[in-house]
């Protein structure tokens, strides 16, 4: 293999790496910040950040590179204030059922409430559970992730789970 | 606690039989599994289209070719040569006016995503700014250059100077912005404490402090409480700021040229407006001066009214 092939400022390189690690990079941002337009604005600023600093890291490196950018990322107003209104519909819902023991969620229902408690989960450990969940990824692949010990991601697993199971008490 | 292990075991498939049916007859049980088995029709991301996004990524940087990172050459020589490279840190430094040094091997332009710098401190850039540093030279010359405006959240226990063409921010502490354009230079200090040099001024921030020089006249601050640079939330906020920096700062937002008719661009400003609606931006500008204007595609006039 010569150099050339590996040379992440090489455009046709460049593209391999995007197309190789565009799709889970955008399933981490997506658990991360719930909301596809983000995540996708996201991956765009994450390979950015990596061609701005092709020089530097070595086709090796790119993928992990990406990961910690993307762990880095930050949101903008927007996405927080979604969030928020999100918290604040999950809020709401949940006293009304409170109100209404008798309240018998249909199947749809339940994946709304599911969906809306996941979201007011902390954002590490929707994280990590949907990581170890949806992606199928071992322990110690979550820790590298998220450069985190292996110790923490069984911690946030299993908080994420009691915090779902609590919050959710009423229609499971 | 005997739950609790059993459940993160149960997570990661690591129960033995015997646990297995144990876990099994717990209460919980049931719901657990029926939050797990939900949980990837209710969270499974979209498929992303690659093509799609390839394109798009393309096009947007071609849009703006100055955010690649502009490595120049001959500085490794430079720094090679450790001496001179102190000298011309010192000649530059004396020199003050061309903040863009070239010790510097390292110029980046990426606006709104983290920039490492070679401690790990951070600086997050506003649209249409830059940092300069020297990567290869970081330990003898630990010193940012920047145009335009940037946050920076530095490393515990490190320090460097900000340079900018107006005068030079020492770091104290952790977290400030900086913002700097032709003769106007605004710090705002988040935490922990900055020290801010000029040529006539010698002033100390400590945490919701800010300072402010316009020409030669300066003006301190307190800021609000909050975290966050209002730039970094998609708006651009002033206080008491000549109306030449807002104008310019618009320009920079939007990719547009603004042109005035009888505005008095001395005069100050005091207010915010967002960075994602044009129409909005300029009314929030103009409308508290009675001013008039204009948008056609990419030029915005302002005129005095009746003018």
């Amino acid at each position: 293999m010569t150099v050339n092939n590996k040379d992440v400022c090489k455009e046709k390189v460049f593209n391999e790496i995007f197309k190789s690690n565009a799709q889970d990079l955008f399933n981490f941002l997506h658990y991360k910040y719930q909301d596809e337009d983000q995540a996708k604005d996201l991956v765009q600023d994450v390979f950015g950040k990596l061609w701005d600093n092709c020089k530097k890291v070595t086709i090796e490196k790119a993928r992990g590179y990406l990961f910690v950018v993307a762990n880095n990322a930050m949101k903008n107003i927007l996405a927080k204030k979604s969030t928020a209104l999100k918290h604040q519909a999950y809020l709401e819902s949940s006293n009304s059922s409170v109100e209404n023991p008798q309240f018998i969620m249909e199947e749809e229902e339940f994946k709304d409430r599911l969906n809306q408690a996941l979201s007011a989960l902390p954002e590490e450990q929707r994280v990590t559970l949907l990581l170890k969940r949806i992606e199928g990824k071992k322990q110690k692949q979550i820790a590298e992730i998220l450069g985190i010990s292996e110790k923490a991601v069984e911690k946030r697993l299993q908080k994420a789970m009691t915090t779902l199971r609590q919050r959710l008490g009423n229609v499971l | 606690m005997k739950d609790e292990k059993l459940l993160s075991k149960w997570i990661l498939g690591e129960l033995s039989p015997e646990e297995e049916k144990l876990f099994k007859k717990s209460v919980e049980y049931s719901q657990y599994a029926k939050i797990w088995d939900a949980l990837p029709e209710v969270a499974t991301p979209p498929q992303l289209g690659l093509d799609d996004e390839l394109k798009r990524f393309w096009k947007e940087r071609n849009a703006r070719p100055q955010s690649k990172v502009v490595r120049l050459t001959w500085s490794r020589q430079l720094v090679g040569i450790a001496a001179s490279l102190l000298l011309i840190g010192i000649f530059s430094y004396l020199l003050f006016q061309n903040s863009f040094t070239q010790t510097e091997d390292m110029v980046v332009s990426a606006s709104h995503v983290p920039i490492y710098l070679p401690d790990s401190s951070t600086v997050v850039l506003n649209k249409g700014s830059k940092v300069a540093y020297s990567e290869e030279g970081w330990a003898e010359n630990r010193s940012v250059s920047l145009e335009g405006e940037g946050f920076f959240v530095v490393k515990k226990g490190s320090t460097f100077d900000v340079m900018t063409t107006n005068g030079r921010v020492t770091v104290l502490g952790t977290s400030f912005n900086v913002k700097q354009q032709r003769d106007f230079l605004r710090v705002v200090c988040y935490e922990g404490r900055v020290r801010v040099k000029t040529a006539n001024h010698n002033v100390e921030l400590s945490a919701g402090k800010g300072f402010q020089l316009v020409e030669e006249s300066t003006t301190s601050f307190d800021l609000s409480p909050g975290q966050n640079p209002d730039w970094m939330d998609g708006k651009s906020s002033f206080l008491k700021t000549p109306l030449y920096v807002v104008l310019a700062e618009l320009e920079t937002q939007y990719d547009i040229s603004v042109e005035t008719n009888g505005v008095n661009l001395e005069s100050t400003f005091t207010g915010s407006f967002p960075n994602d609606n044009l129409k909005i931006a300029i009314e929030a500008i103009s409308t508290p001066s009675g001013y008039h204007f204009q948008i056609n595609n990419n030029k915005v006039l302002i005129t005095r009214e009746g003018e």
